[in-house]
């Protein structure tokens, strides 16, 4: 008789009955499978004391905290729009580009050729919700509101874009229906830090701020949005009025540009990092950042999705999600669009696939 | 919370398949995570991601989606505790002007055994780690095969190359 398998050896050790008499016979008397048989048990023993360990979860315990976690999940994890926006408000909270020195103006366009995940824990969004809003620092204005208008065909949206949308030329069959189309105005809005403010926000609520620097006192920041278009193929909305997460999602963004006047980069930069709910794992990440202009940090929670680096329509962009079909996106930027594609019950290949047939 | 329970009471099947597999998904995980809280943190965010998808309670999917979590939260886990090592460090040559007494990276890193075995299946192939995972939780080589798309006669040759490969790595993470 031959020797035995490697694979069949193995095998053995863990599914006896599904070795033979003969090969049984074979490898007690055979030296060499012998060897192999000794080797392979060494390296099984110490995988499974490597492995070892039960586990007795309490599912009924789990059942209740499940009910949680969907509850606390009613705006859908995977909405790029949100993504998007996230991502934005936390470049336009920071992003400023140092020109040095103070009380100077400046001009900065995103031009993000980079994605970087920011790795946002459970406890890092606990945690700030307790960091000081907006409106307790300064006061935001709008310049003009963003508007939005559905349609229900993809020619009579592309007939109010100022930019050329661009969509799938195929869709999968089973997001194919319903269809819809949005597209988002240009807006723009100034927000006005308030060293008075931040007072009152300290003796009205009993916490400690960092001190405001003088030069951030009075310093305005003037965002100006492009326009938006949105594209959801197969999306349903449920009775209880939640979203259905298996359709697909295409955002199409022009970049935004940021005009200030008044503190530094480094100023804002030190002070924004140095409000309370903000952990020292986050604000580190956030420094280690850099180039902000050509850098966009986006929030995710990495402990729970993969972000990796890709190329996407022939430029650097950042996919999140993995190919087990449970949910995947890709951002990137080209000719000043920032693109979001995510496919909530995709795979990462079938969403680069689609990203990479825009026309 | 209404509409949440609604989600997971309503007849649609989610129930009774959440109750029947999650111990062996947390189970799975816990063979990467090494971690009973982190295992179960896993199966929550992969039952909450099936949830509202009937299409997507097959089994295989569940199972490779709990190892692929559990990586990732390794994965995660493992650059945090290397930034915090980092912070820790510059704050220590802050407090002690530039002298450092020990190396707060062996202070977090204290559970060596679990921390090497975690780093190990981060450095195999992922179809590897899969196979120990699944394999060590006490699934049968069937079930490996199914939930894997491979044909059963082809686990042990791939179980016998993902141990010794494991071996090596942890060999090498501890010597």
């Amino acid at each position: 008789m031959k020797h035995i398998d490697e694979g069949e050896l193995r095998r053995a050790i863990d599914e006896p009955g599904e070795f033979s008499q003969a090969q049984r016979e074979h490898a007690a008397s055979c030296a060499q499978c012998s060897a192999v048989m000794t080797e392979l048990r060494g390296n099984a023993q110490f995988a499974g004391a490597a492995f070892e360990g039960a586990i007795h979860p309490d599912a009924s315990r789990a059942r209740i905290r499940l009910v949680r976690e969907i509850a606390a999940r009613r705006a859908p994890r995977w909405y790029f729009p949100a993504a998007i926006t996230a991502a934005a408000a936390f470049a336009l909270a920071l992003a400023f580009t140092p020109l040095g020195g103070y009380a100077s103006a400046f001009l900065t366009l995103f031009q993000p050729r980079e994605f970087v995940p920011i790795d946002i824990t459970q406890a890092d969004v606990q945690r700030l919700s307790v960091a000081p809003q907006a409106d307790q620092l300064g006061t935001l204005a709008v310049v003009r509101r963003q508007t939005r208008t559905a349609f229900s065909t993809l020619e009579s949206a592309r007939a109010h874009v100022g930019f050329d949308a661009r969509v799938p030329s195929h869709v999968p069959a089973s997001v194919a229906s319903p269809r819809s189309f949005t597209v988002a105005t240009p807006g723009e809005y100034v927000y006005t830090f308030s060293a008075a403010k931040a007072r009152a926000f300290e003796s009205r609520s009993h916490r400690r701020l960092p001190p405001m620097p003088s030069d951030l006192n009075g310093t305005t920041v003037r965002v100006r949005i492009g326009q938006a278009f949105v594209a959801q193929y197969g999306t349903r909305r449920k009775a209880n009025d939640e979203d259905e997460h298996e359709g697909l999602t295409l955002v199409e963004m022009q970049l935004p540009a940021v005009t200030s006047r008044g503190a530094s980069f480094q100023e804002l930069e030190r002070y924004m990092l140095a409000l309370p709910g903000i952990s020292p794992d986050l604000a580190l990440q956030l420094r280690a950042l850099g180039d902000l202009q050509n850098r966009m940090p986006v929030p995710v929670n990495i402990s729970k999705q993969s972000a990796q680096s890709v190329t996407v329509d022939g430029v650097q962009g950042l996919a999140i999600g993995d190919n087990t079909g449970l949910g995947a996106g890709v951002m990137w930027q080209k000719g000043g669009i920032v693109y979001g594609l995510m496919g909530g019950a995709m795979t990462m290949d079938q969403v680069l696939a689609l990203a990479n047939d825009l026309h | 919370m209404v509409a949440a329970t609604t989600l997971i009471d309503r007849d649609d099947g989610f129930e009774r398949f959440f109750l029947d597999e999650y111990a062996r998904v947390v189970s799975i995980a816990y063979r990467v995570t090494r971690d009973a809280a982190e295992a179960e943190d896993v199966a929550q965010e992969v039952f909450a991601r099936t949830a509202r998808s009937p299409r997507l309670r097959a089994k295989g999917l569940l199972y490779t989606a709990a190892v692929h979590s559990a990586l990732n939260l390794v994965r995660a886990k493992q650059r945090r505790t290397a930034r915090e090592a980092r912070r820790l460090r510059l704050e220590r040559a802050l407090e002690q002007g530039g002298g450092g007494q020990s190396d707060p990276q062996q202070v977090l890193e204290r559970r060596m055994d679990v921390q090497a075995v975690r780093t190990a299946l981060l450095r195999l192939p992922q179809r590897d780690a899969e196979l120990l995972a699944l394999r060590y939780s006490g699934m049968p080589y069937r079930e490996i095969a199914s939930t894997l798309n491979l044909d059963a006669a082809q686990i042990g040759t791939r179980l016998a190359r993902a141990e010794r490969a494991l071996k090596k790595e942890i060999d090498r993470e501890t010597h």
